[in-house]
């Protein structure tokens, strides 16, 4: 089980970094036409071609924009990747929702699907994996996303109910999964459960499809059977 | 003579809109487009003798409209273009047709060049096509 887990946390650590990788790649090609645009421009102007400085200020703007969307991806790929660092700690889990929403958001960009959050204002404490609540959490929209089929819309929620705090993940239709998914849900409960978590996916067939995850707030220790998870740098 | 015509497909705007740009400079009729989609629309409205293609795409990926692409015009020139090309990736685009797969960023004059090359590799594929054809008819028909 520990073994399996800890597989699957490789996987979906893997996932996420190839996948930010290839926007940031995304960005890096943007950078790499418009500084070929300017060259183009700049070549011209050298053989006698007059300077069109409002063309070359547009192209200045948009590089600087590359760069700010360049900035916002990879200090989100560091802060996923520090998640690691500890197998046990204490965290925000609206903090920590955000940072799912924004990995997810390529995901259902891809899949053309629209993700929506509705997370709390004030902070929500928790003790345990800050990894493993991104990587159960993902997984949940992840395997939506695969399901969906009529509204392609996907609603991410948190609220605190006092005992501990509710996560869910929902869509305006019903959805059908195969055995593969349904295997993949299996063994997410299985790994909540080893934290005192559960997941509860509802209606399992008709009406709009639902995904709860529910979490105790404190004392919560790693999802995989309590080994300890190797930090990033 | 008209321009070479091609065709850019990219679901970055800014992107593809840049590399439209150097490419007009560079003398060719550029159409672009960011899906899949919207490339089958304008390719049964206007004759492309290129189509620069990215691999991934939301909705309906690069290879997938390679095959769409193909079934409706076989001569079409097609490049695909990659942000992370796999090997697995490039002997399947070359399975289906493409007549190369670049990886991103692309130089822009090797890729014009592609460009420039494939007016003439269609035209020779259409001609051979019809030849084909002409020599079934008389084999068929017994003429």
């Amino acid at each position: 089980m520990a073994g399996r887990a800890r597989d699957e946390g490789l996987a979906f650590f893997g996932g996420i970094v190839a996948g930010q990788s290839h926007e940031i790649t995304n960005v890096l090609n943007i950078i790499n036409e418009l500084a070929g645009l300017e060259r183009d421009l700049l070549e011209g102007a050298a053989a006698g071609r007059p300077v069109d400085i409002e063309k070359l200020l547009e192209i200045t703007d948009k590089i600087e924009a590359q760069v700010r969307r360049g900035v916002i991806i990879v200090s989100h790929v560091s802060r996923f990747a520090h998640s690691t660092d500890l197998p046990v700690a204490v965290f925000d889990l609206g903090e920590v929702l955000e940072e799912v929403f924004f990995l997810a958001e390529r995901i259902a960009r891809l899949g053309r699907a629209e993700l929506s959050s509705e997370l709390p204002a004030k902070p929500i404490s928790m003790e345990g994996s800050p990894f493993r609540v991104q990587q159960v959490v993902f997984t949940c929209i992840d395997l939506m996303l695969a399901a969906l089929s009529g509204e392609r819309r996907i609603a991410l929620a948190c609220r605190d109910d006092g005992d501990g705090a509710e996560i869910s993940i929902s869509t305006t239709d019903p959805i059908e999964l195969t055995p593969e998914q349904e295997a993949r849900i299996i063994a997410l409960e299985g790994q909540l459960a080893t934290s005192g978590g559960v997941l509860v996916h509802s209606p399992r067939s008709g009406g709009p499809a639902r995904f709860v995850i529910r979490l105790p707030l404190h004392g919560a220790g790693p999802c995989d059977g309590g080994e300890t998870t190797t930090g990033g740098s | 003579m008209r321009p070479d015509a091609v065709l850019l497909v990219d679901d970055e705007i800014e992107f593809v809109s840049t590399l439209a740009e150097r490419m007009r400079a560079r003398g060719l009729d550029v159409d672009f487009v960011t899906s899949g989609v919207e490339a089958l629309h304008l390719a049964k409205q206007k004759t492309f003798d290129a189509v620069v293609l990215d691999i991934a795409m939301p909705g309906m990926d690069g290879i997938e409209t390679l095959k769409y692409l193909l079934e409706d015009q076989p001569d079409l020139q097609v490049v695909l273009l990659s942000g992370q090309a796999t090997v697995k990736t490039a002997v399947e685009a070359s399975k289906l047709g493409a007549v190369d797969v670049l990886e991103k960023p692309a130089d822009v004059e090797t890729l014009v060049g592609l460009i420039r090359k494939a007016r003439a590799a269609r035209l020779a594929k259409a001609e051979e096509r019809t030849q084909e054809e002409i020599e079934d008819i008389l084999r068929t028909k017994g003429w």
